[in-house]
């Protein structure tokens, strides 16, 4: 199994080509309004599945990285957290190469 | 990753006997000793237009020639120029002489060489003092076969330039920098006060040792220690920060690329510098990386993007916000023929295009994995948009040093409105191909 900083690795059809992302890791980043906002916070990562467990906090650009509980894929769960009024997005952490 | 192996160097004998002082470890607590400006008996050398042309004038030295008198009348100078002098030498047998300005007075050229008839009559003409110069070409031992830096005309850009480096710096985002027992170890990319140690974000440690490859070539197209009998020369003589964030494998990941932009942006701010930050890597669209180049444009920094060597018709992100950031360069390859390569990627994002077919630079001095696939220790021929897109980043580096209030849109404009024609498809060559020496200008 293809692997990444000792993680496996996911692979989709994402905008229209070929992605990998890793298996366990999400990114979510709040919208610049809500960026200091303690309960926008709380609320966001209460919407995570159960077991996740925030890896960062939010930085500088209002970004966190969450790892999740096995079987959930990062991509799903992205899509469901999108749907909340404080997330400006929620992605996978997709894999760059050297070119 | 390079797209194969093009060419190999026999490898320069390192000698066991040379040290490399202690490179700074952190890049975001240390303060670094950057290299002077451009000086000429303790004097700053400065660009001027002479008689229509670019000449480099010693800031506050004139020349002049006496009809009779062995020493001008110091008074008489002063009065005609408006400045203290603040010492003169005798006129030696051809009448010749010089004087210097008091530190501070800004004697313009045109003030003094106007000056001359004021003066008195007995002063036949004032000029600044001109350096001349040995043409240099630079001495490490593969210069000749740097076709790259030829092709920009690197040889008259170096001849034009003169910024200061330390008011900018390039942060390499990439697999590292060639490390040994935590010294700088190649012979080429050894200078403490020039390459700087960042973190290795992809490992989450202060280790940003290369362990592929690829980031050791690429730093060393940008800033290869030039003029030093050995190796390969780099375009950009000044401050170059190694960030890791590719693995040894050539892997990174939309995080790993957010958090060496804020490393960089972290070191520019606090080093006061100019940022551009090379990027010889990419992948999908992702709403992070592009999060991060948003960050980059609003602190001011230039990013410069390799496009992908799928030969794909889409450029690779985020060399394709080129088209959402002025900030932002997208870079495509050409070979030695000036044809666009074959692997390099197509898109109207595209910005420039620059060498990256056959470039020689440094490659690790231990084993590492481009050495499984046949490329040699110390230097290797590499190809790939990675390889182009050092060679822009150098030269934004050269420009923005040489005009400091630029923006960052504005250093891309010089290098776009610089570029030679483009031999074909705005989608295959962006402005053109990337030249130095009139960007410079």
């Amino acid at each position: 199994m293809r692997t990444f900083q000792s993680k496996p690795i996911r692979q989709t059809q994402y905008q229209g080509r070929q992605v990998s992302y890793i298996d366990d890791q999400l990114i979510v980043k709040l919208k610049p309004e809500f960026r200091e906002d303690q309960q926008a916070q709380e609320s966001v990562l209460g919407a995570l599945p159960e077991a996740s467990v925030l890896q960062s906090g939010f930085d500088r650009t209002g970004m966190a990285v969450v790892i999740l509980p096995e079987s959930f894929d990062p991509l799903e769960v992205a899509k469901n957290l999108s749907e909340q009024e404080y997330v400006q997005f929620a992605e996978p952490n997709f894999l760059e190469s050297a070119s | 990753m390079p797209t194969k192996r093009t060419k190999e160097k026999s490898a320069i004998k390192s000698r066991r006997t040379d040290r490399a002082r202690s490179p700074k470890r952190r890049a975001s607590v240390d303060s670094i000793t950057l290299e002077s400006p451009p000086i000429f008996q303790s004097r700053r050398i400065v660009k001027i237009k002479w008689k229509g042309k670019d000449v480099k004038a010693v800031e506050g030295l004139f020349a002049y020639q006496s009809r009779a008198q062995e020493r001008v009348e110091r008074n008489a100078v002063e009065r005609a120029l408006g400045i203290a002098v603040a010492e003169s030498t005798r006129a030696d047998r051809l009448g010749i002489g010089i004087f210097s300005a008091e530190e501070g007075e800004g004697v313009s050229v045109v003030r003094a060489s106007s000056a001359a008839p004021r003066i008195g009559s007995d002063v036949r003409w004032v000029e600044p003092v001109l350096l001349d110069h040995i043409s240099l070409t630079p001495n490490d031992t593969y210069f000749s076969d740097q076709w790259g830096l030829k092709s920009l005309n690197a040889e008259r850009a170096w001849d034009l330039w003169t910024g200061s480096p330390e008011r900018v710096v390039i942060a390499v985002l990439d697999s590292g920098i060639p490390l040994e027992n935590g010294r700088l170890s190649h012979l080429d990319l050894n200078d403490p006060n020039r390459f700087v140690l960042g973190p290795d974000v992809v490992n989450h440690d202060e280790d940003p040792a290369d362990d592929n490859g690829h980031g050791t070539h690429v730093i060393g197209i940008a800033a290869a220690t030039s003029n030093n009998n050995r190796g390969v020369a780099g375009l950009w003589p000044g401050t170059a920060l190694a960030i890791k964030i590719f693995d040894s494998n050539g892997n990174g990941s939309s995080l790993s690329f957010k958090d060496g932009v804020f490393s960089a942006v972290d070191f520019a701010r606090e080093h006061d510098a100019r940022l551009v930050i090379n990027y010889s890597g990419g992948g999908p669209d992702t709403a992070t990386k592009k999060s991060a180049v948003e960050y980059a444009h609003s602190e001011g920094a230039l990013l410069v993007a390799a496009a992908g060597n799928d030969g794909a018709d889409s450029i690779d992100y985020p060399a394709a916000y080129s088209a959402d950031f002025p900030s932002v360069i997208a870079v495509g390859a050409i070979g030695s023929d000036r044809k666009r390569a074959h692997f390099s990627n197509r898109g109207d994002e595209l910005t420039v295009v620059a060498p990256g077919v056959d470039i020689l630079s440094t490659t690790p001095n231990y084993h590492v994995t481009v050495n499984t696939e046949g490329l040699p220790t110390k230097y290797a021929g590499m190809r790939g948009t990675s390889m182009a897109a050092p060679f822009v980043s150098a030269l934004a580096a050269l420009v923005w040093s040489q005009w400091p209030s630029l923006t960052a849109e504005e250093v891309r404009d010089k290098i776009t409105t610089s570029a030679d024609a483009a031999p074909g498809p705005r989608r295959e060559y962006g402005h053109g191909i990337i030249n130095a020496e009139r960007a410079l200008i």
